[in-house]
């Protein structure tokens, strides 16, 4: 078992660098192309920038401890594809989105070293609790002016915004994952039903969303019964349909608003507040069609919010239907490795861990990508390494860097293990 | 840890599938509503590609040009585009709501709604290169099925000054050869009504009136037993309970004892009263179905509005029953729609898809796209459909549409006068074929707040058979 797992990492390890060779040629090529239609000095050294920058990632950060590699690798792709993505629009934007990747590197390093090496959770518990709940209510306090159409989900400071939310995922995954590692359902759902609540108070359903979706796999994936999970969906749609009924003309108003822009996008077009922003991003992805209108060449930016929310829809108008399918397959992957750190790790906590962060990845790209493709109503959640924003980022690096903790906890007990082995062999 | 890796497996299973799902979705709808999407009047980027590119030519199916772009050069050296339009004007103004207008007033017609052709958007790499290379952007030539001679002609005879649509179509192919619309505006002119902007071939629905009982005889043949055996007893009007609202004939009119084909022929509002109360709701709306009443119609070279049985699901009852029987109440159903349902009489049964679009010739010369009908659906049996035809055949011959008849050719056709509401004219319909295999075509004409079908449609009908009949089709 542990041999076939070794001799399974060396094949792994190989084609890496092909991987990480070929990412840095389509970003130098797509650069590339942004020069031709408009040569500047900024743009030629992003084109040498960004794949040196993603060649560091993929050899140095493995110098500082054990890491998957392919998360790693798809991970810098999506970051590159994000700053792309926004320099396209608006270099600036683009720049300020390379500081974001920065600062989401750091918090992913910093999340795996705490998965790492903490190893009594027992003690950090309460705190942990303590603040998640004080910082989720925070937006009621200080609350920004203007910030995130309908919900009270952003805090302001000065001129920095920021929502709490996007953070407290974080540290949201390891609390189930201890309790329900624990075999503590109860409590488990306890704290997360105290969550929701808040955040259905705030408006903010799309985050509400992704935080019951998450909780949702991991009781799953812990207590394997279908019917929990299907009494605690049919309790919680029962709960929203019964505040939505109660409340659809003063409270949710916005929520009305959302679920006739998904019915009849083009019936509400001209009304305030109304279908424009889905139509003009069903627009853009029939106008990129399955190849896309080229790098540089599409309009997606008549689209409200399409540096964040609808970032999607950019990408499906220059790149097309095809690549916007691969980058789904991405989002997949990165989900299936997620699992599979899980299922080698020997430990429950951090099997859930793990699973949890693929999970809260998946849900939460399944929410912004189903709403721009008109599947479910369009809640605004950002776009997983695409979008533009700091807290964003920072947020799905973090949670991500709970997974590469995970695997690399993993490759240390395994190196110990092998350590062990070969020590009896020679005795 | 054993159950626990269980459980992880099927999570991750789940959570593949389900984000596949809004992608699945988005490439469903993307392949059946992209084109309408991308050429709705709220696309912003089509105009910006219009002005890079040399837009391809619109022929009709004689080759006589209907669109086409000149290129000159202005004084400051740059490149001017002009769309220009066909040159005889009465041609532009009866082509107007198939061909379009530059300005977007016509929506969904050829000018938007194969821009993905015309402005060469579905050319290869090589093709793209190599229009690099010579500098000549120019997208491709579409050619139409329609006959631009034959709608001018349509033009001539529709009753001035009023509003309504002509649609010809070869029942076998599904080739529309006319798709008028009035009232009309000549796209080389400056000023544009909504009215004139709307083609109301494809966009007015309203009810059909008595034309509608080809699909209540239909529903009759099928579902009641001995239907054509027995007599009906007209006294010039049916009461329906306790309001004693009643179906009346067309001015009252008494037809006496009558046999469902001379009913048909004589459209007696009694008896198809009856025959729809006797078969119900779910019958009739399910035969209405068959006839694609309700579809969602997503054909692929036209936008048309769907058709409507009720406004709601709510079964019909008493009078609103028996009015939906005879063509009233709340139906609603463009001419295209009726056009499409006297084809499928003619046709056996089988509705074939409507077409415009003929063939597209790449800017090299190479056929991009050549023409295939398609069946769309089977509307009844070809026995039924045969029976409907020979009534149809006893209503030019002996009853309401004589004014359609042509000798040497043998027309079939039902007429129809729809009471609106808030008109004071009714409604003229007549929708008809000539029943030969060689000249296989269907017509409707629709002529709002004209008067009686027989009066005021069929006469059209017969000028235009009469003129298909002299070009020997």
């Amino acid at each position: 078992m542990i041999r076939n797992a070794l001799a399974a990492g060396k094949k792994r390890s190989r084609p890496r660098h092909l991987l990480t060779g070929i990412i840095s040629l389509f970003f130098l090529a797509a650069f590339l192309l942004l020069f031709i239609r408009e040569p500047s000095v900024q743009t030629a050294l992003m084109m040498v920038a960004v794949p040196c920058a993603l060649w560091a990632a993929a050899i140095l950060l493995p110098r500082l401890f054990p890491m998957d590699h392919l998360l790693l690798e798809l991970i810098g792709f999506l970051c590159g594809l994000g700053v792309l993505l926004q320099y396209r629009y608006s270099p600036s934007r683009g720049l300020a989105q390379c500081l974001n990747c920065g600062a989401g590197y750091v918090a992913m390093i910093v999340c795996a070293l705490a998965v790492r090496h903490i190893k009594n959770w027992k003690l950090l518990m309460l705190p942990i609790i303590a603040g998640c709940v004080g910082l989720i209510a925070l937006p009621f306090v200080f609350r920004a002016a203007n910030k995130g159409l309908g919900a009270t989900a952003w805090v302001a400071f000065g001129s920095f915004n920021m929502q709490p939310s996007e953070i407290v995922k974080i540290a949201y995954l390891f609390v189930l994952a201890y309790f329900l590692s624990r075999r503590k359902v109860l409590i488990a759902m306890i704290y997360m039903a105290v969550m929701l609540g808040i955040l259905v108070l705030q408006r903010d359903l799309g985050t509400a969303a992704i935080y019951g979706g998450t909780a949702l796999v991991l009781l799953y994936a812990s207590t394997g019964s279908f019917l929990l999970i299907v009494g605690i969906l049919g309790a919680g749609l029962g709960a929203v349909s019964v505040l939505y009924a109660l409340f659809r003309n003063s409270f949710f108003l916005t929520v009305q608003n959302r679920i006739n822009n998904w019915l009849n996008p083009f019936v509400t077009y001209n009304q305030p507040g109304g279908g424009y922003q889905i139509v003009q991003g069903l627009i853009a992805m029939a106008n990129g069609g399955m190849w896309g209108t080229g790098i540089g060449l599409g309009n997606a930016d008549v689209i409200p919010a399409f540096h964040n929310d609808f970032i999607f829809a950019a990408l499906m108008n220059e790149y097309g239907f095809l690549f916007a399918l691969i980058i789904v397959c991405i989002y997949i992957l990165i989900v299936l490795r997620c699992a599979d750190i899980g299922l080698r790790s020997s430990s429950a906590f951090h099997a859930l861990l793990s699973m949890g962060s693929g999970a809260m990845l998946a849900v939460q790209a399944f929410i912004i990508i189903g709403g721009v493709t008109k599947f479910i109503p369009m809640t605004g959640v950002t776009v997983p390494f695409l979008s533009y924003g700091g807290t964003s980022l920072v947020s799905c690096m973090g949670v991500l860097g709970i997974a590469q903790g995970v695997a690399s906890r993993n490759e240390r007990i395994l190196r110990e293990d092998s350590r062990i082995a070969q020590g009896e062999e020679t005795l | 840890m054993k159950r626990l890796r269980r459980s992880i497996r099927i999570c991750a299973l789940v959570l593949t599938l389900v984000m596949m799902l809004p992608m699945v979705y988005g490439g469903y709808s993307l392949l059946r509503y992209g084109t309408r999407w991308r050429t709705s009047e709220y696309n912003t980027y089509l105009p910006s590609i219009k002005s890079a590119i040399t837009a391809g030519s619109i022929y009709d199916r004689n080759g006589v040009r209907l669109a086409s772009t000149m290129e000159g050069v202005n004084a400051a050296g740059e490149t001017v585009r002009t769309r220009v339009y066909a040159d005889d004007e009465s041609v532009r103004r009866a082509m107007v709501h198939v061909v379009g207008d530059t300005r977007g007033n016509v929506k969904n017609a050829a000018e938007s709604f194969f821009s993905e052709y015309l402005y060469g958007m579905k050319a290869g790499y090589l093709e793209r290169l190599l229009r690099l290379g010579s500098g000549r952007e120019h997208g491709d030539d579409i050619t139409l099925t329609v006959d631009s001679a034959l709608s001018a002609y349509i033009a001539s005879v529709f009753p001035k000054g009023k509003n309504g649509a002509v649609i010809v179509m070869n029942y076998k192919t599904g080739e529309l050869y006319a798709l008028c619309s009035f009232p009309e505006f000549d796209p080389a002119g400056s000023t544009v009504t909504l009215s004139q902007a709307t083609n109301r071939a494809t966009r007015w629905y309203s009810a059909p009136g008595s034309t509608f009982k080809i699909v209540t005889l239909a529903a009759a043949l099928q579902n009641i037993q001995n239907a054509e055996g027995r007599s009906y007893l007209c006294t010039g009007g049916v009461a329906f309970g306790e309001h004693e609202r009643t179906v009346s004939d067309y001015h009252n009119e008494i037809h006496g004892t009558l046999t469902l084909k001379s009913a048909f022929a004589q459209s007696c509002n009694s008896t198809f009263a009856i025959l729809a109360s006797e078969m119900g709701d779910k019958t009739l709306r399910r035969t209405a179905e068959a006839f694609g009443v309700g579809d969602d119609f997503t054909f692929r070279d036209l936008v048309v509005e769907n058709s409507a049985y009720a406004n709601s699901d709510q079964t019909l009852m008493g009078a609103d029953l028996a009015w939906t029987g005879v063509g009233q109440n709340q139906l609603a159903l463009t001419p295209l729609h009726m056009c499409m349902i006297t084809a499928a009489v003619a046709n056996d049964g089988v509705m074939m898809e409507p077409r415009l679009l003929l063939s597209v010739v790449g800017a090299g010369g190479t056929q991009r796209l050549g023409f295939e009908s398609a069946a769309y659906r089977t509307a009844m049996t070809p026995e039924i459909a045969r029976t409907v035809n020979e009534y149809m055949r006893e209503v030019v011959v002996n009853g309401t549409g004589r004014n359609a008849a042509v000798s040497g050719l043998r027309i079939c056709g039902k007429t129809g006068s729809a009471e609106i509401d808030t008109q004071e004219n009714e409604n003229a319909w007549f929708v008809g074929f000539i029943d030969d295999d060689a000249h296989p075509y269907a017509l409707c004409v629709a002529v709002a707040e004209g008067g009686t079908g027989g009066s005021v449609a069929a006469p059209v009908a017969q000028k235009i058979f009469q003129y298909m009949n002299g070009r020997l089709y």
